[in-house]
């Protein structure tokens, strides 16, 4: 309930879309209810004045219906349209929310540049939530409403049939609901276990697909692959059975709740307690009312998916954000030299220091190689320098400062790097690219590229700076997406600019003009590349190399 | 296979049955319309007295729970008929996986085929399930209505009938439009969801260069573009609904009033007139049910064309003629002008010629994308040439069983895969194998501390993407692997760098132990071994520039001297010798 509420907070600016939704969509649902009721009323009433041989008012019931019929069709257009408005606008706050709040977390993990699970997560987690009104929030407030007019209404004609329709309204409207969502929980948590197990297995299969062939092992896997698949379907099966067995039984309830009605009406009509037509009026009124109440299993059963999805976006937006910025953040440097002082870098739940005390010295507009067996501490080195994480003990300096004296914006405003694996937007080149600097002039642009080595790669592309470059640059080569993200990186014109294995999936030749470009386009910026591939060694000012987090002397 | 009515053969008499317990559960609602009027007439006009109405509101009930058995079958038979498309269509995903074979489908993320599997598969499951019932509803229900009208009144038999022509019609005018219009929104909507996500994942790419404030901004625009793009299209969209609303409302009025005059003039039975004012709600329903349902319909069409462009990709074709068994006890092959043209239309071989005699060490040399992948791909079956032919023991390949042929590979990769099953099944590549066998594999691979340093010995799991081994150690049992299965064939593709110097010198060591008496092919990258080579072929742009012995070619200053000097390939000598 509370993640409802906070969810609803955080809604606020629409609260005005959320009331006129629920109000215009309970009046086209009463509008129906209205319609079907006054109608049963009118030809019963008509009926009985026919058989006693005189005249009615006929006008006040046939200007109803048509005032009814107007307000139905009307209100059931007129609900969509603000229903769907209200969503999108929801969609569009809780977006901007909840990526507002993501970004002081990042990174979200300690030790990676990023997590793609994490980034899936949330983003399937924000799909659910932008449903909640549609799906849950608004079919209950409207069932609600719907039925508190529906019960008083017919306790004006009839203290007995209001009672039915509350009971019965109770029943389908909460109870069946409730029921049918609770043997669901249990069902769709087989579901997702038997989906995760049999993805592994799924994922681990493919990864292997070359080996299982050629060692005569596809067929045994492909069986317990099929095998799996009819494991989930079983588990789906049990699921979909008890949903149907909800479904069912509402509307077994719902026919029964109208015998239940007759069962009380009739012998009041008979003791001319109850007009005839008034017993025809509540019988419509109630079977149509149920109406509102369809949608109730289908809102109960996302409640829990919902309530789960908000618990998991609150409790990241609640985290800490990954660094502490200085209370009063010094300007940043005029001199760019990195000093390291005795850094050691420990990750939580490590035995092992990725860094282990070390000394490094690298002075303004270097040029310097860092290599190093994986898991040497080569990629730490460069988190650090961003303020991705920081030192476990001693301290790293840039023009004589500790990094966490400075703003981390201001950080990352002369310091640059450029990850293992850059992300790249799902968009053209040259969106990748002003990502770094909004307002680049064309030739700023083309010269960035140029210097990664990215200018024979534009120029083979049909759009050039125009062309998408697929899902996360899926159309890009690695060694193409690298240097898109170097140029992209240089555009941002740091101070000092961290490359973390640049040359991985370039040619030995490529690699030496991008090392020789980055050096001749320097101006006074410090280059430090990150790598295990020592092609064009020759360019470095300097080869540092890192052992078990320390430095290896040099030979 | 183009649509999902071509699947509807594999859903089986399951989804007859859905159908037709979706329409009996609506004639039985016919059915409670009418006992529901009698005893309403009966109480109302009669005077009846509950005893009299008693047997109607027991056929009401019983009626009722006949009506939800039917429904409760509709369900469960409609699942059933998904189900069997479901597991069919997961299976034929297999087999066009493994038709594809790893080298074409590595431009595809594992993931994305995973989640193509999965939930894409689930996601044609609409389609059954919710779609055919709702239409077996609309094609019986109100032309049942119809008949039953007509003759009881033909008036209101003639209201209904009335709009039945008309509701098609408008619908199809309105439905085009919408359909088309909403299509294109679906694929927005797809595009920002996918511009949250793309934006998530780029968060710390995005922080790294300062640009993660304006990003939200754009987060916001992306969103109200979407709103105000969105509604427009809606505003149309709803107007088909809009339409149907109109008719219904507007025959329920009319039938309420034409039925309520003749009644008040004497000219007129109430139950009719109640039973056939509870069937005008009816009568629209269906059709009301079939819109909801076309975004079932229309999210499943998308997921089926997903899965039909995966299931039309052209994989490996099937093997020409099956030869008489050929003995493959020992092997030598000849590849005659092969050239492999990718789909794209990439040149990745150019016209090869080379044969590698029974029992010789072949090591392939070139930078990467020179085409050395290439030729232990179409060794493996994995590509199959676009042009010339390739010979083993003077026949040609595409004539072999690739099961038999397969048989007499070892393939050791660059990156071995390591399954998430125990060490020992890792090493066979089965299940119930021979653990002296085992041990022996381990032992020539030089990975027996490997197994004493797990806990479980031989019986340890690997896990997830191999966790408790390190890169070293993943190559050393795949040597395991390939000590264990004894063929005559060896491809290897060497590791390159990220390996310790005593790994690296051990599976050297191991490799060359391997090729003792086989044929073996290497995609080298350490000098030593394109030194104990008996042939070496240096490959640029898919075409050998230079073969020859490997002492021969140093000698030569060309094409192999260049690439040892530029360090690019064989970069881990380098830093051996640094």
């Amino acid at each position: 309930m509370k993640m409802l509420l906070r969810l609803l907070l955080l809604a606020r600016p629409h609260w005005g879309w959320m009331v006129l939704s629920v109000l215009v969509s309970t009046a086209a649902t009463l509008a129906n209810i209205g319609l079907m009721a006054t109608s049963g009323w009118f030809i019963t009433a008509m009926g009985l004045a026919g058989v006693a041989g005189v005249t009615m008012n006929y006008f006040t019931p046939a200007a109803l219906i048509r005032a009814l019929a107007i307000v139905r069709t009307g209100g059931r257009y007129l609900d969509r349209l603000a229903s769907h408005e209200t969503t999108l606008r929801l969609l569009a706050t809780l977006r901007v929310r909840i990526f507002a709040g993501l970004v002081p977390l990042v990174p979200f993990q300690d030790r990676h540049w990023r997590s793609a699970d994490l980034a899936g997560r949330i983003s399937s987690d924000v799909d659910r939530l932008e449903l909640v009104f549609l799906r849950l929030i608004m079919p209950v407030m409207v069932a609600l409403l719907t039925m508190i007019v529906v019960v008083a209404g017919l306790a004006w004609v009839s203290g007995a049939l209001a009672l039915v329709a509350l009971g019965s309204l109770l029943l389908l409207g909460l109870a069946l609901p409730a029921l049918t969502a609770r043997a669901d929980a249990a069902a769709s948590a087989d579901v997702a276990m038997t989906t995760a197990a049999l993805r592994n297995r799924l994922v681990d299969d493919l990864d292997g697909l070359a080996p299982l062939l050629l060692n005569d092992a596809w067929p045994r896997e492909r069986a317990r692959l099929v095998c799996g698949y009819a494991d989930l379907l079983d588990a789906e099966g049990r699921q979909a059975r008890s949903q149907a067995v909800g479904l069912s039984a509402m509307g077994l309830a719902t026919d029964l709740s109208l015998v239940a009605m007759l069962m009380v009406g009739v012998p009041l009509v008979r003791s001319n307690l109850l007009a005839g037509p008034d017993l025809t009026l509540a019988v419509l009124a109630l079977l149509s009312a149920f109406e509102a109440f369809a949608s109730m299993p289908d809102a109960f059963a996302s409640l829990r998916g919902a309530l789960a999805s908000a618990r998991r976006l609150f409790d990241l937006l609640d985290r800490p954000p990954s660094l502490m910025e200085p209370a009063e953040p010094l300007p940043v440097p005029e001199r760019f030299d990195l000093t390291f002082e005795t850094v050691s870098l420990v990750y939580p739940g490590s035995a092992r220091p990725a860094l282990d005390g070390l000394m490094l010295e690298i002075g303004q507009g270097a040029f310097v190689a860092i290599t190093g067996e994986s898991g040497a501490g080569k990629s730490s080195l460069a988190q650090l320098l961003v303020r991705f994480c920081d030192p476990s003990g001693g301290r790293i300096r840039l023009g004589g400062l500790d990094l966490r004296d400075l703003a981390s914006e201001g950080l990352r405003r002369v310091v640059v790097a450029v990850p293992q694996a850059s992300y790249l937007l799902s968009s053209t080149v040259r969106a990748n690219l002003c990502l770094a600097r909004p307002e680049a002039s064309e030739a700023e642009l083309l010269a960035a590229a140029g210097q990664a080595e990215f200018g024979s790669v534009l120029a083979r592309l049909p759009l050039g700076l125009d062309t998408e470059i697929g899902v996360a640059g899926a159309h890009l080569s690695g060694g193409e997406a690298r240097r898109l993200a170097i140029a992209r990186a240089l555009l941002a014109d740091p101070k000092v600019l961290v490359l973390d294995e640049p040359l991985e999936g370039l040619d030995g030749e490529t690699a030496r003009r991008l090392l020789t470009s980055l050096a001749a386009s320097r101006k006074g910026r410090t280059t430090i590349v990150i790598t295990h591939q020592l092609a064009g060694a020759e360019v470095f000012d300097r080869v540092i190399t890192l052992a078990d987090g320390r430095l290896l002397p040099t030979d | 296979m183009t649509s999902l009515k071509s699947l509807n053969g594999k859903a089986g008499p399951a989804i007859g049955v859905a159908m037709a317990t979706r329409a009996l559960a609506g004639l039985i609602g016919l059915a409670m319309a009418w006992f529901l009027s009698g005893a309403i007439a009966a109480v109302v006009f009669d005077g009846a007295d509950i005893q009299a109405v008693q047997l109607s509101l027991a056929l009401i009930a019983g009626l009722a729970l006949l009506r939800a058995l039917a429904a409760f079958a509709s369900d469960r038979s409609a699942f059933r008929a998904s189900a069997a498309v479901r597991g069919y269509l997961f299976a034929s995903l297999l087999d066009q996986a493994a038709r594809l074979g790893p080298v074409r489908l590595s431009g595809t993320p594992t993931g994305e085929i995973a989640t193509l599997f999965l939930e894409a598969v689930a996601g044609v499951e609409p389609y059954w399930r919710r779609w055919m019932p709702a239409l077996a509803q609309v094609s019986l229900l109100p032309l049942v209505i119809l008949l039953v009208a007509f003759p009881l009144d033909w008036l209101t038999g003639l209201v209904l009938f009335a709009t039945l022509p008309l509701l098609p019609l408008f619908m199809i005018l309105a439905g085009r439009a919408a359909e088309s219009a909403s299509q294109r929104q679906w694929a927005t909507l797809a595009r920002l969801g996918g511009h949250l996500l793309d934006a998530i994942r780029a968060l710390p790419d995005l922080k790294l260069l300062g640009a993660a404030g304006r990003s939200t901004g754009e987060v916001a625009a992306a969103a109200e573009a979407y709103r105000k793009s969105t509604m427009g299209v809606l505003r149309l969209a709803f107007l088909s609904a809009l339409v149907l609303e109109f008719f219904a409302t507007v025959s329920i009025a009319l039938v309420a009033v034409l039925v309520g005059f003749r009644l008040m003039w004497g000219t007129f039975d109430f139950r009719t007139g109640f039973f056939l004012l509870l069937l005008a709600p009816e009568f629209y329903a269906p059709l009301r049910q079939l819109g909801l349902q076309r975004h079932a319909k229309m999210e499943a069409e998308a997921a089926a064309e997903r899965l039909f462009a995966f299931l039309d990709r052209s994989g490996e074709t099937a093997s020409t003629a099956a030869a008489a068994a050929p003995n493959l006890s020992r092997i030598g092959l000849t590849f005659e002008e092969v050239t492999v043209r990718h789909e794209d239309g990439r040149l990745a071989l150019d016209g090869v010629s080379f044969s590698v005699a029974a029992g010789e060490q072949l090591a392939l040399v070139g930078e990467s994308g020179s085409g050395k992948s290439t030729v232990l791909a179409l060794l493996c079956g994995f590509l199959q040439p676009t042009g010339g032919r390739i010979l083993v023991n003077g026949q040609p390949l595409d004539g072999l069983d690739p099961t038999l042929w397969r048989k007499a590979l070892t393939v050791v990769a660059q990156k071995p895969h390591l399954f998430d099953w125990t060490l020992a099944d890792n090493v066979a590549m089965a299940e119930g194998n021979d653990a002296d066998a085992v041990r022996l594999a381990l032992a020539a691979a030089r990975a027996e501390e490997i197994v004493r340093r797990l806990p479980e010995g031989l019986a340890s799991r690997l896990g997830e993407a191999a966790s408790g081994v390190s890169g070293g150690e993943a190559q050393r049992l795949a040597l395991a692997r390939a000590f264990h299965r004894r063929s005559p064939l060896v491809l290897a593709d060497e590791p390159t760098a990220h390996l310790d110097a005593d790994t690296e010198r051990d599976i050297a060591e191991a490799m060359a132990r391997l090729a003792a008496g086989r044929t073996m092919i290497t995609v080298a990258h350490r000098l030593e071994t394109v030194q104990r080579a008996d042939q070496v072929l240096v490959l640029e742009r898919g075409r050998i520039v230079e073969g020859g012995r490997p002492a021969e070619l140093l000698t030569r200053a060309g094409a192999f001297a260049r690439l040892m000097a530029s360090g690019a390939v064989l970069a881990s000598d380098r830093r051996a010798a640094r």
